[in-house]
């Protein structure tokens, strides 16, 4: 499955660049998203709850973020095994600057298997998408509040 | 009483108890200290196992046991396939009931949990951990086969599993052609879905060394002897019951890893263990039918005469042989491919293919529901090209009634028939001129009505078992029976068919009362249990009333020959001067003297005075082997009407004339038409499964796999011919799998007629909406008459 939008958030590149690689800030921003624990390799080990009616589980595993170009780009890969199935989410995601701030896009695609992939198929861009919204929307509040 | 009882619509007796949740399912049994079992699946179309991570389980109350691939091999023998067709080079993989290495579809078991309640077992299964490596998959057969394709087993390369070829020269035939009509056909793949999900449950007897497996099976004697060999102990040892079996289709015939599972996990841990597929499960796991890619070319003259037709197949077999998955596409599909034509030149050739998909199996009809849809096909496309109503060219190829029996290009003996007499009856009913007339008035006014014609036979009542050997099948294809009267006159019936929903219960008991003229409700059928019958093939391949009824009758007519030589005795007059009639034995001529069935069998108990050379007792036992298949035949026709707007096909008329021989029974054939009908509607315009690249199954529910549903369908119409086969005591036919294998050209042919006037030839199943409105569409712009 595609994962692919953009936002506008009204703060510099650098300032979003270091909100998105903050565990702290993803774990308050990102919905579902319950822990993300550093190791020692610089990936974390995330714990994500997600889901929706039968398709409902805790996932777990690693997202890395690699790639790194301060304040411009980085590649975020995450592998998490739930109830009956895995997700892979394997996404480049830009900073560019614009007049009103910074215009965050992402691309990429987002792999499912077993019931998720067999039961979920439909519902999981719709939900997706719904998530990455409103991630975007706290984001952009956390923004505010460093741009205040 | 035997006029009344053969032929009547009785009711099934088997209702009284099913429709009032009577039923015993296997998911009914619970027994003391029972323990459930699940299966940890792969989320992976292809993957190496790195590891399996158990340890959260230890924190679990209630978890009994876990056993891994690794745990397991070298404990239990492969699943194997028990079909294999001769010259075929069939590669017969291992096919371990949990992978140990690799996984090599969504859906392969990897680990089976034995917890002690339905609630724990669900934790556990979520909280083991499998570490996979994901390898590159390939769902479709054609790209499987390609170089450079994902490899699934390293025993065959290419990932072809057969290689097979059937038939005649036909070079000559295309050389004389005026007309060669090419096309390829893609059949897709179909979830088969029972109202009942697969269940197994097991007990070992620690004192007798027996093992009892109850199973949702069509053919528990099949699963004895496999299950015996994969388990490793003796076959006496081992038994198989299926109680209540709510439908099949075909997918209950395998012999899965699961069952076999839970009798290795009831023996192993000394507790009665039971398994309950979910429907999510099922979707997954559960063989699936068709799936075929059909390169099919047809030879004819310019005057509608077919002289020959070649099919190459390209079958997906999914990931491991299933239990009959080699003989489906080959056997029962390529001998098959010229129909219910006279064609003096056929030839087939059938590549069956490994994919990361799950196991292709029989599906209600398997293989001739895929060779009729081709050659049906090809009459229509024919006929279009020649200009010529495809009615017409059916009544030119159609074998006609004095030849048979008809021996077709590829060996079968078509045994009876009279083809053209169901389509006459189909033309006249249909009033067949009035229609065409009445769809070319509604062309003048842009709208799309449509008529689609099927006019099939297959080969079915499966079979010679001579026949069986010759072709790969790995067992026999007689059935037994076992008439027992008990002393009071009460009769009980063992058959070694095991219907699941056919109502034999009731059909098998109206054989038996016309026999013995014994009243219905004094006969109670026996069936699914390798302990009370002492063997038999199972209920598949439209056999059970034809071989397994044959074999009944023969017991029933053993019956009745001793208790003459009883009543004679009784009479005092030779037996040759016995009459026997409704019920009870006369002197010849004389109908004021007689003695009943039932006073001669309780004296046949008593034995106090027999003649000297009659044991005692009554029952008699038959193992009845066919000399031939069974060719039921008959002429579906389909009305519809598209709206060329939104692309919806609307079924407006089924008419289905089916010639399944004599109709024991009128109400329980038109169940099996109505709902084998639907079945192959289903195919045609809702059904169909899809997988995306990695090879995840996307249509694993019912919100995505589209059922038909009764509103989607128009009061179908039956009508029968009656052509009685020469060769089986009871001249049946069979008629469980017609209504699939008729139905699916039939529908497709009449929305191709429909579409006809917009130059659209063909369109891939199923016929959806989105797929017809876009066809429309596309007509439409490149100039196509609108």
């Amino acid at each position: 499955m595609e994962l692919k939008g953009h936002r506008v958030i009204e703060a510099s590149p650098d300032v979003c660049y270091r909100l998105l690689t903050d565990p702290d800030v993803l774990v308050r921003t990102m919905p579902g998203l319950k822990r993300m624990t550093a190791r020692e390799d610089g990936t974390y080990e995330a714990e994500m709850e997600m889901g929706v009616a039968a398709i409902r589980g805790r996932y777990s595993g690693t997202l890395a973020i690699q790639d790194r170009v301060e304040g411009t780009s980085y590649r975020l890969v995450m592998d998490g095994q739930g109830p009956g199935g895995f997700v892979n989410v394997n996404l480049s995601v830009r900073f560019d600057a614009v007049p009103e701030g910074c215009d965050v896009s992402y691309d990429g695609e987002a792999k499912v298997g077993g019931t998720v992939a067999g039961v979920g198929q439909r519902m999981i861009s719709g939900v997706a998408s719904f998530i990455m919204n409103q991630f975007f929307s706290n984001i952009a509040k956390e923004a505010k509040q460093h741009v205040g | 009483m035997s006029q009344a009882v053969l032929g009547a619509r009785v009711q099934r007796k088997e209702d009284a108890r099913l429709v009032r949740g009577r039923g015993r399912y296997t998911d009914d049994i619970r027994l003391p200290g029972m323990l459930y079992a699940g299966v940890v699946r792969s989320p992976y179309a292809h993957a190496r196992i790195r590891a399996i991570d158990t340890r959260a389980l230890e924190k679990l109350d209630g978890v009994v046991r876990v056993y891994t691939g690794q745990d397991l091999k070298g404990r239990l023998g492969s699943i194997p396939t028990a079909w294999i067709p001769p010259d075929s080079d069939l590669k017969t993989v291992e096919h371990p009931a949990l992978a140990y290495d690799k996984v090599r579809y969504v859906g392969d078991g990897v680990a089976l949990v034995v917890a002690t309640s339905r609630g724990v077992l669900e934790d556990a299964l979520e909280a083991i951990r499998v570490d996979y490596e994901p390898l590159p998959a390939v769902y479709d057969q054609l790209a499987a086969m390609k170089q450079g394709a994902p490899q699934l087993h390293q025993d065959a390369p290419q990932n072809v599993a057969l290689h097979w070829r059937a038939g005649t020269d036909t070079e000559d035939a295309f050389r004389r052609a005026d007309v060669v009509v090419r096309r390829t056909f893609r059949q897709q793949r179909l979830i088969p879905n029972p109202m009942e999900p697969r269940c197994a449950v097991a007990q070992y007897d620690e004192a007798t060394g027996e093992l009892t497996v109850w199973a949702t099976t069509q053919n528990p004697h099949i699963h004895r002897f496999l299950m015996a060999n994969i388990l490793g102990m003796p076959e006496h040892k081992l038994r198989v019951v299926a109680q209540d079996v709510g439908g099949g289709f075909g997918s209950k015939i395998a012999c899965y890893p699961d069952e076999v599972l839970v009798g290795y996990a009831a023996r192993d841990l000394r507790a009665p263990v039971k398994w309950t597929e979910t429907r999510s499960e099922h979707f997954l796991v559960t063989t699936h039918g068709r799936d075929h890619v059909d390169e099919v070319e047809l030879a004819g003259t310019k005057d509608g005469r077919i002289l020959a037709v070649r099919v190459r197949a390209y079958a997906n077999l999914g990931a491991y042989l299933s239990t009959a998955g080699p003989g489906v596409p080959t056997i029962l599909f390529g001998l098959i491919v010229n129909g219910a034509y006279d064609i003096e030149a056929a030839s087939s050739e059938v590549y069956g293919i490994f994919t990361n998909t799950t196991p292709v199996d029989a599906y209600r009809g398997a293989g001739r529901p895929e060779a009729t849809y081709l050659i049906e096909r090809m009459i229509d496309s024919y006929a279009r090209e020649i200009g010529m109503d495809p009615v017409e060219v059916r009544r030119r190829n159609l074998v006609k009634k004095d030849q048979f029996p008809y021996t077709n290009p590829f060996g079968l003996t078509y045994d009876s028939g009279d083809y053209h007499q169901t389509l006459d009856l189909a033309l006249k009913t249909l009033d067949y001129d009035a229609l065409r007339q009445e769809q070319a008035a509604l062309r003048q006014q842009g709208k799309y009505l449509g008529i689609g014609f099927s006019t099939y036979v297959e080969m079915c009542g499966l079979g010679p078992s001579q026949v069986a050997g010759a072709v790969g099948f790995q067992g026999g294809l007689w059935e037994s029976a076992l008439v027992r009267v008990h002393p009071t006159g009460k009769v009980t019936v063992f058959t070694g068919a095991s219907p699941h929903g056919q109502g034999e219960e009731t059909t098998f008991a109206q054989i038996v009362a016309d026999r013995l003229g014994v009243p219905l409700d004094d006969i109670e059928v026996v069936h699914g249990d390798t302990d009370r019958i002492s063997m038999g093939w199972g209920t598949y391949g439209s056999r059970t009333t034809a071989v397994g009824g044959g074999a009944l009758a023969l017991a029933a007519d053993r019956v009745v020959a001793k208790a003459k030589r009883l009543a004679a005795h009784m009479l005092e007059v030779p037996e040759a001067a016995v009459e026997f009639e409704q019920g009870r034995f006369y002197p010849e001529g004389d109908r004021r003297r007689g003695v009943s069935l039932q006073e001669v069998t309780l004296q046949a108990y008593l034995a106090w005075n027999l003649p000297s050379d009659l044991e005692p007792g009554l029952e008699a036992s038959a193992f009845y082997d066919p000399t031939n298949f069974t060719y039921p035949f008959g002429t579906h026709v389909a009305v519809v009407s598209v709206d060329a707007e939104t692309g919806e096909v609307r079924l407006l008329r089924y008419l289905a004339v089916d010639d399944c021989g004599p109709v024991i029974n009128p109400m329980i054939v038109e169940g099996q038409v109505h709902g084998g009908v639907v079945q192959g509607i289903g195919q045609a315009l809702f059904e169909g499964a899809r997988y995306d690249q990695d090879g995840q199954l996307l249509t694993a529910s019912f919100l995505d796999y589209a059922m038909p549903k009764a509103r989607s369908l128009p009061r179908l119409e039956t009508l029968h011919t009656v052509t009685p086969s020469p060769h089986n005591p009871l001249g049946v036919k069979g008629v469980g799998e017609t209504g699939t294998i008729a139905s699916t050209p039939a529908v497709v042919n009449a929305v191709m007629d429909a579409l006809s006037p917009l130059g659209i030839t063909d369109l891939p199943m199923p016929l959806s909406p989105p797929v017809v409105w876009e066809a429309i569409q596309a007509a439409r712009q490149s100039g196509g008459v609108s």
